[in-house]
Parts: C-alpha cells; sequence; structure tokens
C-alpha cells in the first residue's frame, strides 16, 4: 500500500506533535516535521512529501513564500492553515500557489478527511473560508472593471480623483497641483462626465473601489 | 466536596482533563501526557465546574483565556492544578495555590515543557495530599 507523505512545517512543536500523534494512528499517512522554510526544505529533499502543510506564520518569511519556495522545487500539494485567517491571507495564499486553507481549529476529524480528499484530487478549503474566498473574487471583480473604467481619466484628472479620495477640497487640489481653482473645478466635471457618475463623493468610493489602500495616492503627492 | 472525594480510589493513572477550543492540543496531549490517562474536551462555553466535578481529574489543561479564567475560579477549592496552553500566543502558566506562574524559556508550550510541569504539578498534589 502506498503512503501518503505528510510534511507538517509549523513552529509550534506541540502543534506538530497533535498532528503526528492523529496521523501515526492513520496507516495510510507518513509524517515528517519542519519548524521553518529551511527545514521544510531539507524535509522535502529527503522524504519528497505528497502533501505539505504549512503554517501561514512559518519562519522566517511565513507561509505564503514557504508555499512558492516550495513550489517551485518540488510537485507537492501545499495546503496553508491558521488561526482566524482573513479574506486577504486567504486569497494571498492562494494566490502563492496553495492548493487549499484550512483553520487550525480543524478537529482531528476534519483534517483527517481533508487530506484523503486531497489524495482523491479535492482541494480542502474550510467551508467559512470558501465563502469568504467567492466575497474576495467579487471584490476583485468589482475593482478589475473599476480600473477598466477608470483608463479613460488622463493622468491630471487621475492625480485630481485621487486627492478627490483623500477627502481634499478645491482649494487645497489647486495648491497641492499647483493648478488654479477653476481648473481644479473642470478637471471634476470632466471626470464625472467621463465616468458617468453623479458627485464628487461617487467619485471618490469609485476611486477607492478601484484603486483602493494598494495605490492611495498614485502620483500626487499627500494632502498635508 | 472534598478534594478527597474528586478522585475515585481505583485510579492507578493519574487522570489528566483537556478542555480545548484547538482539538489538535487534545491530540498533542494523548502524546505529550503517556504517563496519564488523557480525556479531551470541547471548549464551547459550557460548565467547566461542572465537568470537573464529573470528570474529577488529577489536572486540567485549558487552551482558552475565558477557559483559564473560569477555571481558576474553582481550582483552589479542588487544590487541582490548572495548564494554560495558549497556542495562539505561545505561552504556558500553571495556576498552583492560588496564583498563575508563567513557565519556560521562551521557547512556548513544548511537548517537554508541558509533561514536565503536568508531572511536577501531579506529584506535588499527590505529596500534598489533594
Amino acid at each position: 500500500m502506498n503512503r501518503t507523505h505528510i510534511l507538517v512545517a509549523d513552529s509550534m512543536r506541540i502543534f506538530r506533535a497533535g498532528v503526528r500523534n492523529l496521523l501515526d494512528r492513520e496507516s495510510s499517512f507518513s509524517v515528517a516535521e519542519a519548524a521553518s522554510l529551511d527545514d521544510a526544505l531539507r524535509s522535502a529533499d529527503e522524504h519528497c512529501p505528497d502533501i505539505a502543510l504549512i503554517d501561514l506564520d512559518l519562519p522566517p518569511f511565513g507561509g505564503v513564500t514557504a508555499v512558492q519556495q516550495l513550489a517551485k522545487r518540488y510537485p507537492v500539494y501545499t495546503i496553508v492553515w491558521s488561526f482566524e485567517p482573513t479574506r486577504e491571507t486567504v486569497l494571498a495564499a492562494v494566490r502563492s500557489g496553495a492548493h487549499g486553507f484550512l483553520h487550525k481549529e480543524i478537529s482531528p476529524e476534519g483534517l483527517v478527511r481533508a487530506l484523503h480528499g486531497v489524495v482523491q484530487g479535492e482541494a480542502p478549503i474550510s467551508r467559512d473560508l470558501t465563502s469568504l474566498m467567492i466575497d474576495a473574487l467579487h471584490g476583485l471583480d468589482e475593482r478589475s472593471r473599476a480600473r477598466d473604467r477608470a483608463t479613460v481619466l488622463s493622468t491630471r484628472e487621475r492625480e485630481v480623483l485621487d486627492l478627490v479620495a483623500q477627502g481634499a477640497r478645491n482649494k487645497q487640489i489647486a495648491a497641492t497641483l499647483v493648478i488654479s481653482e477653476f481648473t481644479v473645478k473642470r478637471h471634476v466635471q470632466n471626470i464625472l462626465q467621463k465616468l458617468e457618475l453623479p458627485s464628487r463623493r461617487a467619485a471618490a468610493t469609485f476611486y477607492r473601489t478601484a484603486f483602493g489602500s494598494e495605490e492611495a495616492s498614485f502620483a500626487a503627492p499627500q494632502i498635508a | 466536596m472534598s478534594s478527597t472525594q474528586l478522585r475515585p480510589p481505583e485510579r492507578t493513572r493519574p487522570l489528566v482533563a483537556v478542555v480545548c477550543a484547538v482539538p489538535l492540543l487534545g491530540e498533542a496531549m494523548r502524546s505529550t501526557l503517556e504517563f496519564a490517562d488523557v480525556q479531551t474536551f470541547a471548549a464551547n462555553g459550557g460548565d467547566l465546574d461542572g465537568l470537573v466535578r464529573w470528570v474529577r481529574p488529577d489536572a486540567l489543561i485549558v487552551d482558552s483565556d475565558a477557559g483559564a479564567e473560569e477555571a481558576a475560579s474553582f481550582a483552589r477549592d479542588h487544590k487541582l492544578p490548572v495548564l494554560h496552553v495558549s497556542v495562539q500566543d505561545g505561552e504556558l502558566r500553571l495556576y498552583r495555590e492560588g496564583t498563575w506562574e508563567h513557565i519556560g524559556n521562551g521557547e512556548g508550550p513544548t511537548p517537554e515543557s508541558i509533561r514536565n510541569v503536568v508531572a511536577g504539578a501531579l506529584f506535588a498534589r499527590e505529596v500534598s495530599g489533594g
């Protein structure tokens, strides 16, 4: 009988001990442990794991980097797990190449079931994390559409809109960009017309949807 | 209820109750505390005092702050050592004689440190006739 080799990469020994104790009772699994990324890479060299269960906070660079590093070198099926994962962390792990994401609060039976599922080609993602992922994908879709729409704006209009989204008044925008208030007004009118938005507030909301925090101020200096 | 009533005379190995929100901690305790009988229970906000009176363990392990706080409220009366293993914060502390004592050398809760602390607490309880 072929055993499935599991690599448990987690800095907490007590956690690794829990997984090992659980999986040692299962004749279909063998377990190797790693406390860090270096350990994990060494262990992967030695044991050629089929599945790697990786802690999101695996030292020194975290589980997302570990997934990327392992995936570069080995055809290993990677599952990230953590306490209280957020939408962003789940998405970051999956985008980095993780095949699944589990809660660390998972029951022993649930973990065994998830690992057996992987062997049968299933993607292990906790039920609540699945809806979190779908939410995140909707968010990405919305952002992508908003960014497409924003391409109709000129560079100067985007600078103005960025400042509008930061809550700046026309006078402040004029001072920041060293243009007249009249020009700012004209830019704002053009922005609303091009994007078919009813108000300055709607334009600010649109900008945050399109660029959010990752591009809070893409070209213009911050308002003092 | 006196503490002697808490332990049935026929028990040959110490009994450690593990009440955990992280079930894999219970799994770890089974392999770590090989000298004891380990019973695990889900921490679901139930009556911990009632559970302890029913199970009558020689030591109690909890993994949540709420569980630790609740256990501390009755552990002294039962002369029951309580170990709080916080896997999220990487901390280990023992409640004994009315106070919490932090354990470890910055390594967090390891199987060895848990084993040593529980064994020591059980021994101390035995010696003191708890």
